[in-house]
């Protein structure tokens, strides 16, 4: 997996007391995690909070940390679990989005390899076609290709059973995509 | 990878081909070119791994700068509130917490309020501060700024910067007059008492460009000059020399609505954004083309779009993993 170098250092030194360590982890990580939960639900708010509170424990609880071998997979972990549980807890459904807009796939038209492949009716086929992916393939392949997690953390970070059901989540997926669109003759 | 069948599943979930799809670079296309020449039954599952990796890029939200500075303040303010939440039961443990936590909350508010603070961007990334007397602060991508925490009545307010940032400087009034407040920036030394201003310290000059209200700069051997709103100040470490133009201030001050703006810029202007903002390294291999002139805007936080739209009007190779660019013609290349 790809992480910023120094990130375990990083880690050890806030573990140990310093301040602009933890002040670093912030900086490196509250655009990505707020962007993580946002794909969870719209209102940002609430992200804003359970990222307040999961920065708060962290400082709080610096003396009790484990190490860590990747911090990513750990403020990820914590901000899901955070989220999850408020959402539940709360009774109000605009905070709740429709499955379809969670983990939302958008088509980037103007990468030239998609612009070449695809036609305007073609282009339609593989919209019905992603909305065809489950919320949970979906966040499978955010965090395993566009946030580079190994299977292990996906795992854990979702808190899947193993690694080969995080691996037949993403099977699954290509396979339905394929099924759906791929083999279309272009 | 081996020898076997490999359906498109096993691509997209191969770690090394991942990596090639998403970000190339000459030694990677050609392991794969040579991979696949070997393997050319390969080819059709790999094509349609490649295009499940470009199409599954999912929509984007981005906070506000003060969404992260506002998140910030909560959890060092939550630091100090610590005593009331703290669940004690007998007065000597109230007495002992009270203590620790004083001396903790002191710890924090000293770190906090008091000490001297560095704020820094890396690349790509701009962050709003505010300053001690409310003064606000952007800092563009890959600068420093240092302060003191704590800026008393009657001295003059300062702070140091390294790269570039913009100063909406508040006005500020003591008995004994209106309080300067002082940038030290490069070979200068920026002097204000209520202004908005960009400053920027790259490339052994520093440069001011006024937004509104108005500013003195002095060099470190007491050259003065005034600025206006709209014009443009540029010392040159070397010459030693002020120049003075009149400009658009919105110009140099769109990197804060995450828009760098190039009006008949010359390329090397533009090589020099993109070091600046990414830490490419750019080279000329055709001197001619340093002089060219180029129009446009593109965004502060992504270099992707700058190398595709300039590589379509210039000659320019990209080496992405190590951040080089060479503008002209490769010298080596077959056809």
């Amino acid at each position: 997996m790809k992480q910023p170098t120094g990130d375990i250092e990083l880690w050890e030194e806030f573990r140990n007391g310093s301040d602009a360590a933890f002040a670093r982890i912030y900086q490196t990580y509250f655009r990505l995690l707020y962007n993580y939960g946002c794909q969870f639900c719209r209102d940002g708010e609430l992200i804003k909070d359970c990222l307040q509170n999961l920065f708060i424990d962290l400082r709080r609880n610096r003396t009790n940390l484990s190490v860590v071998y990747s911090v990513k997979h750990y403020l990820y972990t914590a901000l899901r679990h955070k989220l999850v549980r408020e959402m539940s807890a709360t009774r109000n459904q605009s905070v709740h989005l429709p499955d379809e807009y969670a983990f939302e796939i958008v088509i980037p038209y103007e990468d030239q390899l998609i612009a070449r492949q695809f036609s305007a009716g073609q282009r339609e086929m593989l919209e019905r076609a992603l909305q065809h992916l489950t919320k949970r393939q979906r966040e499978v392949i955010f965090l395993k290709f566009y946030e580079n997690m190994s299977y292990e953390e996906v795992v854990s970070v979702m808190q899947l059973e193993d690694v080969k059901s995080a691996r037949n989540l993403v099977y699954k997926a290509v396979r339905s995509l394929r099924d759906m669109f791929l083999t279309q003759p272009c | 990878m081996d020898d076997h069948l490999y359906s498109a599943e096993d691509f997209i979930t191969d770690g090394h081909f991942q990596d090639w799809v998403q970000n190339p670079s000459p030694e990677s296309d050609q392991y794969w070119k040579n991979w696949f020449r070997e393997h050319p039954g390969h080819l059709k599952a790999a094509e349609e791994a490649r295009l499940f990796l470009r199409m599954t890029r999912f929509r984007q939200y981005v906070p506000t700068v003060a969404d992260e500075a506002g998140v910030w303040h909560r959890i060092g303010a939550a630091e100090a509130k610590m005593v009331s939440l703290n669940p004690w039961r007998t007065l000597w443990r109230v007495a002992a917490g009270v203590l620790l936590l004083l001396a903790a909350a002191g710890g924090w508010y000293f770190y906090q309020y008091a000490g001297p603070a560095t704020v820094s961007t890396s690349y790509a990334q701009t962050r709003i501060v505010t300053l001690p007397d409310g003064s606000v602060v952007y800092l563009n991508a890959n600068s420093h700024l240092k302060y003191n925490r704590s800026w008393p009545p009657p001295h003059d307010r300062e702070v140091w910067l390294e790269g570039e940032a913009f100063f909406e400087v508040t006005k500020k009034r003591t008995a004994g007059g209106d309080v300067r407040f002082r940038v030290h920036a490069g070979a200068l030394d920026v002097e204000v008492l209520g202004t908005r201003f960009d400053v920027n310290t790259r490339h052994q000059a520093t440069r001011v460009v006024l937004t509104e209200g108005k500013v003195r700069l002095r060099s470190e051997d007491n050259q003065e000059m005034t600025i206006k709103p709209g014009e443009l100040a540029h010392f040159h470490e070397k010459e030693g020399q002020f120049r003075k133009q009149s400009v658009d201030p919105e110009e140099y001050s769109a990197w804060r609505e995450n828009r760098v703006i190039f009006n008949e810029s010359t390329l090397e202007e533009v090589a020099r954004g993109l070091e600046d903002y990414f830490g490419y390294q750019v080279s000329f291999a055709d001197p001619a083309l340093r002089s060219r002139t180029f129009q446009g805007t593109f965004p502060a936080d992504n270099p992707e779009v700058w190398l595709n739209t300039l590589s379509r009007s210039f000659p320019l190779r990209v080496d992405e993993k190590n951040k080089k660019a060479v503008f002209g013609a490769d010298p080596g290349a077959e056809q």
